[in-house]
């Protein structure tokens, strides 16, 4: 019995003993505060303006279809598309025979009408010569002079007729204006051509120029001479700068001014009819001021509306106030600044006033964080 | 009710049978029983998802959230209806009131419904489509992966792996996670297009009529019918390359010269999944309903042996996660547990009664729980985390009926009775009043079993076990029990039957240490009643100002060995945004010198993966949003593991915000505390959010503050000029068109390969998109006057703040505040800050409320109330049956609080949590502890029919019961002591209070039971008290 007593009774205590354990198992643990780490920038870059870029076609600066001043048969064609020529090389050539005989039959007409002119003044010289010994009439003596001055008349006409003659006849030849190269040849040998009509389009390489629509909510910051960056879609690495040397008075189609930009170099491997990409910069609206450039994902726009009391109107137009987290290293928190910003340019955002370079802005995760909120700079690793 | 005892002992050879015929039913039953690891819950909710691209969060609201709500009100088994409205997406997510099972009627009529709002909804809308299909659980999750390989290539192979696991008959079906599905890309310069005067639609139109499959007819020739197939569709990238385009002039191009075309994926990637850090394609294999998980395991294993050979080398099928083992893993400890409770249990009740009568006890434990068994499979209860607590928490309660009868024939045969008299008589005594305390017990369980709803479900299997285990012990009890003592006991020489000797041996007996201290305890506190009473009293409301300081949750929190990560980026944040921050955070897990316990964790980006824990619902579907799931070693390394994983996303990444959560029972995150704002206007919600923000930062150490509606986000407004578009000629549909080819891209054709689809794509090229600025370069053509047209010529820009959110709660727009501190329960955290938060001024139309845990904790108190009083009824009943009396019901009902002492002392001391375990832990108690009064009212009664007065039968019943109630409360509070060690957070509460409170309650109802009934029944001054009390004479051989 006393040993069933002493077995119940230590079984008793043992049991405790265990459930004590238990209980002291579960001990609380401590915990530290754990300093969050944010992403910042710094504020160096400065806004250069806004850049709009716009597309157009190259065209060669020179470009000119050439004809031949007369009407003729197509003789001979000396080139061919694409060829490079001398400035006055001879390209093509019209039927001269023509020509040639119409200016042979000038010339005879000259020569008789030079035989008339003698004839004349002898006849004249002889009235005249009458008429001092009172021979002649006064009426045959003024009959006399009208005929010379006809026959002086009728060789002059002559001659110059003869003249135009010959320079059609020079026209036969067609001779390049510039250096250049051949782009189109519509024609073919023995076609009847019209005068003017086209014959060569020959353009010159050296100079190129792009011409642009330009929107008539830019046009008016556009200026002559204003320098544009000019890159090229189909070739990567290639870019060249240009000036603005021409800007249209008046809208074209699809109501956009035309702007004319020369390339101020040719950068090689650019031909015209190539598609271009103007970007232009526009500087004005900054006035002097220096415009800071940070990312956009610092715009902490939660805090900015639960800040304001009273928001009726949600559309953030240029010029307009927002929040961004500044880190303030002296006192390890981060502190909700509002600033005076402006447009966007690629993804930053122009920053009119309240940041100085050097200011570190907070630029990841601001949904999450609070004006005054401990915080150390992220430095990511590896 | 003797004479199914003489039956049974008549019948030897039947009742032999009987028995074998349970242990071997029992085991086989056990070994085939369906087992998992949580009850299966009917998901009381579905998802209408609609789509319209491109329409602002406040127009998805007002053209298609709202009616959809409106439509869905008119379902009347419909409680709750949710909303979420964003860019483009609207969820409405309708839960169905709790007292409803078949969900297939209730999804019909939703359906139905959607159908007919279709033609209501605008036009463009995709949609609306109803999925109730999302509660399926993966128990398996495995990860396909290899660094050289491409994830088509792991697609491919995936597929097959499918196939193969589909075939099992135990799966029900495979989800694959993280595919990508392949695109063929278009990318163009758009410059470079509007030079050559061409639109991306002149593209598309080329495309699509080349790529076509359309019969070319069929030639009858002589007889043969002979098919014709024009050819023209793509049979290779090179085919779309050389697609020509005109470009006017009787010129033509090749795409190729316009374009850059390639092969790849979707961009952005569709919800990639990666598996320590590798992209992988992650496989969710769910099971066959009411099937046995562990036999699932073993298949899987199985399959995977044969699949892994098959891989390719360098590509591996790895396992991540594993229920069939954990449940393993459970059943195991549950059984280990058995064990240790049966073992302990026979040492106590041999310790008291002596070898044999232990040994017939210890018996009756094992052939009960077989009974149990066979009951539980014939009413369809499986083997999970509730029932086999519950046979548990049973171990304890079913002995009691055995070892009271064991004690009683003991104690007859001692005294020389007949045996078979002695066994008759001490059924007939006890039979009734142990059927009724056993049904006493079954009353206090029903709330429980009567509670509707998920929570109902889950729990409902602990009162059908129990109340199982009862029923079945009492019968073994009157049965088996009497039949063992009968044939077992040892033949005691009859002791001398005169009178005074007996009396003698029962004074020595009865005089034994214990019992001397316990009667002069007794007879001191009965001669103090009133006072005795009064400190009972002192120390019931002393328990009860004791319980403010204990902690409180609504439940534990799962035992596994993993946890989850939560990483959620600001709203506007895209994918790859998303990609780049959670591999730094995979990194760093997977990273064996920083985090040595972690051995694997998955990650997905953009959606939440496979639901693999039943009350964990999959994380949202959204770009910004990333979830992990992280495997340690140990679940006692989690809590560590976790604190490190918060402090990395604190320090080391700034773009996101992030926590750390235990897997959770329940609906709400624990230790989370969660404010519902309700109200109209977007930005007074706003200021509210803000405010109720600022009250939570009040408190120092808090984490996780979070806004459920995220942050507002900018949106670009491209504000068309009508005026100079049409002098442009372009019209906004064009500008549309063009803009969303740029930076979206379109379909234009699908390029078939094989049995792969790939859609085919155009876009600009990346440069092109890089920037925000472009969009003002945009350049469209102009069909009147065919040039290009940039955009800064016929549309303004200005940025357009809106919520990237709205959500709705019963058609009232709602804000949800979380945040949680690390070490206060979330009711703790809100009664710091609720002073604060009663600052906040609410318009009318606005209201506060709490939600989430604290929520959850009073609406199941409220469902587990609901009953009690129609239990409490139900006991009256039978007590009044059982006594056919008034008073002594009231006493035994009196006994009731006396368990809060013992169990708020308990939770105090043991640092337990009051949690609603531990409220059904009180539920149980309730019917336990009256058992000790039946036992001894019942006693004092009989003594009084044999002609003691009041107190002398009070005090010799009260001897005489000590033991048997002394021996069944050690029993069940032993019993419960490897639940309470080993049996995890989840059950800790409701271990403590039962031992806690019912050990304490029993001792106390030794003295409370004998005051209360003095104090009722008898009319004694003192001193007679004291004389009687000498006269301990007890003619127990005369009791019929």
């Amino acid at each position: 019995m006393r040993i069933q007593v002493f077995l119940i009774k230590s079984f008793v205590l043992s049991v405790a003993l265990i459930c004590c354990l238990a209980a002291c198992q579960k001990s609380s643990d401590r915990r530290e505060e754990i300093i969050p780490r944010v992403k910042v920038y710094t504020v160096n870059s400065q806004a250069t303006g806004q850049k709009r870029r716009i597309s157009g076609k190259v065209n060669a600066t020179d470009k000119s279809t050439l004809s031949f001043g007369v009407s003729g048969k197509i003789i001979e064609v000396l080139v061919k598309k694409g060829d490079t020529v001398t400035q006055g090389q001879l390209l093509a050539k019209l039927d001269e025979k023509p020509f040639q005989l119409i200016i042979n039959e000038a010339r005879a007409k000259l020569s008789s009408n030079r035989a008339e002119l003698v004839k004349a003044q002898a006849a004249y010289d002889r009235t005249s010569r009458l008429f001092k010994e009172d021979a002649a009439s006064k009426k045959d003596f003024d009959t006399i002079i009208a005929s010379l001055a006809k026959a002086k008349g009728t060789v002059e006409s002559s001659k110059s007729t003869l003249q135009q003659f010959e320079l059609d006849f020079q026209r036969t030849s067609l001779i390049a204006p510039f250096a250049g190269k051949v782009v189109d040849v519509p024609i073919d040998s023995f076609q009847e051509i019209a005068a003017n009509g086209e014959v060569i389009v020959l353009q010159s390489n050296d100079a190129l120029e792009i011409e642009v629509r330009v929107p008539e909510t830019l046009i008016r910051e556009i200026e002559y001479g204003q320098v544009v960056e000019v890159t090229f879609p189909t070739i990567k690495e290639v870019s060249a700068s240009g000036v603005v040397t021409s800007i249209g008075a008046e809208t074209e189609s699809g109501n956009a001014f035309p702007v004319v930009v020369s390339l101020s170099t040719n950068p090689g491997d650019v031909r015209p009819g190539m598609t271009a990409s103007v970007t232009f910069n526009f500087r004005s609206y900054l006035d002097d001021r220096t415009a800071y450039l940070i990312p956009l994902s610092a715009i902490a726009i939660e805090a900015g509306l639960a800040a304001s009391e009273n928001t009726t109107s949600t559309k953030i137009k240029s010029k307009n106030e927002a929040p961004v987290y500044v880190y303030r290293s002296d006192l390890k928190i981060i502190e909700l600044r509002n600033l005076i910003v402006g447009d966007l340019q690629g993804n930053e955002i122009e920053v009119y006033e309240g940041l100085e370079p050097g200011d570190q802005v907070v630029s990841a995760g601001v949904a999450f964080l609070r004006d005054g909120m401990r915080a150390e700079i992220w430095k990511p690793r590896g | 009710m003797n004479r199914l005892t003489h039956f049974a002992i008549k019948n030897a050879r039947f009742t032999w049978l009987i028995i074998v015929a349970l242990v071997l039913g029992g085991v086989s039953v056990f070994l085939a029983q369906p087992r998992q690891e949580d009850p299966e819950i009917t998901l009381r909710s579905a998802q209408v998802v609609t789509r319209f691209p491109g329409l602002s969060p406040e127009r998805i609201e007002q053209l298609i959230s709202r009616p959809i709500e409106d439509a869905v009100k008119t379902i009347s088994e419909i409680e709750k209806i949710k909303s979420i409205s964003m860019t483009g997406l609207s969820i409405v997510a309708p839960e169905v009131k709790s007292q409803y099972t078949d969900m297939a009627p209730i999804w019909a009529d939703l359906r139905n419904k959607m159908e007919d709002l279709k033609s209501q909804l605008p036009d463009g809308a995709i949609g609306p489509q109803v999925n109730d299909d999302y509660g399926r659980v993966a128990v398996v999750t495995l990860a396909l992966n290899g660094k050289e390989f491409s994830l088509s290539e792991l697609y491919s192979v995936s597929k097959d792996v499918r196939d193969e696991l589909n075939a099992l008959p135990l799966v029900a079906r495979v989800d694959l996670f993280g595919v990508q599905p392949e695109r063929i890309w278009i990318e163009f310069d758009p410059a470079f297009m509007a030079q050559f005067g061409l639109d991306p639609t002149e593209i598309v139109n080329a495309l699509q009529r080349q790529n076509v499959i359309l019969p070319g007819g069929v030639v009858e020739a002589a007889g043969s019918n002979i098919v014709i197939e024009p050819s023209g569709d793509f049979q290779s990238v090179d085919d779309i390359r050389k697609v020509a385009i005109d470009a006017g002039d009787g010129q033509t191009v090749y795409l190729e010269d316009l374009a850059n075309i390639r092969r790849g994926y979707a961009s952005p990637p569709q919800a990639p999944a990666f598996y320590n850090n590798q992209p992988a394609i992650v496989l969710g294999v769910s099971m066959v309903e009411k099937s046995n998980v562990v036999e699932l395991g073993h298949q899987v294993k199985e399959s995977l042996r044969k699949i892994n050979l098959t891989l390719p080398l360098g590509m591996n099928l790895d396992v991540a996660i594993f229920q069939p083992d954990l449940v393993q893993e459970s059943v195991s400890n549950a059984t280990e547990n058995l064990l240790q409770t049966v073992f302990v249990v026979l040492v106590v009740v041999m310790l008291t009664l002596g070898l044999r009568a232990g040994i017939i006890v210890g018996a009756m434990v094992p052939l009960t729980m077989l009974a149990t068994l066979i009951g539980m499979s014939i009413w369809g209860i499986e083997l999970h985390r509730v029932s086999i607590a519950a046979i548990i928490v049973a171990l304890g309660l079913l002995v009691d009926n055995g070892v009271v009868i064991a004690e009683d024939i003991k104690k007859r045969f001692d005294h020389g009775v007949d045996r078979l008299e002695a066994v008759l008589a001490t059924v007939n005594t006890l039979a009734i009043p142990l059927l009724t305390s056993s049904l006493t017990t079954v009353a206090a369980f029903t709330p429980l079993m009567l509670i509707t709803g998920g929570s109902g479900e889950f729990l409902i299997s602990l009162g059908q076990v129990l109340s199982l285990a009862l029923l079945t012990s009492w019968l073994i009890a009157i049965t088996i029990v009497p039949a063992f003592c009968f044939w077992f006991f040892p033949h005691n020489v009859p002791q001398d039957v005169s009178t005074e000797k007996n009396t003698k041996d029962e004074t020595v007996e009865y005089n034994l240490g214990f019992y001397k201290v316990y009667k002069r305890g007794l007879l001191f506190v009965l001669r103090r009643r009133v006072l005795f009473v009064v400190l009972m009293f002192a120390l019931l409301l002393s328990s009860t100002y004791v319980f403010k300081f204990i902690k409180q949750r609504s439940l534990g929190p799962s035992e596994r060995n993993q946890f989850v990560v939560y990483l959620d980026l600001p709203a506007e944040s895209s994918m790859t945004q998303t990609l780049y921050v959670t591999n730094r955070l995979s990194r760093f897990l997977i990273d064996k010198e920083k985090n040595p316990e972690v051995m694997n964790a998955l990650a997905y980006v953009g959606t939440g993966g496979p639901r693999f824990f039943l009350s964990l619902a999959p994380n949202d579907a959204q770009p910004n949003k990333a979830f992990l799931v992280v495997n340690t070693e140990r679940s006692d390394q989690i809590k560590q593991v976790m604190a490190k994983v918060e402090r990395f996303i604190i320090e080391e990444i700034p773009e996101a915000s992030g926590r750390a959560d235990i897997l959770f029972l329940g609906k709400s995150p624990l230790g989370t505390l969660e404010l519902l704002i309700k109200g109209d206007d977007i930005n007074k919600l706003r200021q509210l959010a803000s405010k109720v923000k600022d009250a939570f930062y009040e408190v120092p150490g808090v984490v996780s503050v979070r806004n459920d509606w995220e942050n507002a986000v900018l949106k670009l407004s491209v504000d068309v000029d009508q005026e100079r578009a049409r002098r442009a000629g372009v019209t906004s549909e064009e500008i549309s068109r063009t803009l969303s080819a740029y930076f979206d891209g379109i379909q234009v054709t699908t390029y078939r390969e094989g049995e792969l689809s790939i859609p085919v794509s155009l876009r600009a090229s990346s440069e092109s998109r890089a920037t925000l600025d472009r969009v003002r370069s945009v350049e469209v053509l102009s069909t009147v006057h065919n040039v290009p047209v940039p955009l800064t010529q016929v549309a303004d820009f200005y940025g357009q703040v809106e919520p990237s959110k709205i959500k709705r709660i019963d058609q009232v727009r709602a804000v949800t505040i979380s945040g949680k501190h690390p070490e206060m329960t979330s009711l703790e955290f809100y009664k710091l800050i609720k002073s604060k938060l009663d600052e906040i001024q609410l318009q009318d139309n606005y209201s506060l409320e709490v939600s989430g845990e604290i929520k959850d904790s009073e609406d199941s108190n409220k469902d587990l109330f609901r009953y009690a009083p129609h239990a409490l009824f139900a006991i009256l009943v039978l007590l009044v049956l059982q006594f056919n009396s008034f008073r002594r019901p009231a006493i035994i009902l009196l006994t009731i609080p006396l368990v809060l002492i013992g169990a708020n002392y308990g939770l105090l001391l043991f640092r337990g949590y009051f949690d609603f375990t531990a409220m059904l832990g009180l539920f149980s108690l309730a019917g336990i502890i009256i058992n000790n009064g039946i036992v001894l009212i019942d006693r004092i009664d009989q003594g009084r029919d044999e002609g003691l007065d009041v107190d002398q039968a009070i005090v010799v019943a009260a001897i005489e019961r000590a033991r048997p109630i002394i021996m069944t409360t050690v029993t069940t509070v032993v019993g419960l002591i490897p639940l309470a060690l080993f049996g995890g957070e989840f059950w800790y509460g409701m271990a403590i209070v039962i031992m806690c409170g019912l050990g304490v309650g029993s001792v106390l109802t030794l003295g409370f039971v004998p005051v209360i009934y003095s104090l009722l029944f008898a009319f004694r001054s003192n001193k007679n008290v004291e004389a009687s009390s000498n006269a301990d004479s007890l003619s127990i051989g005369n009791s019929v």
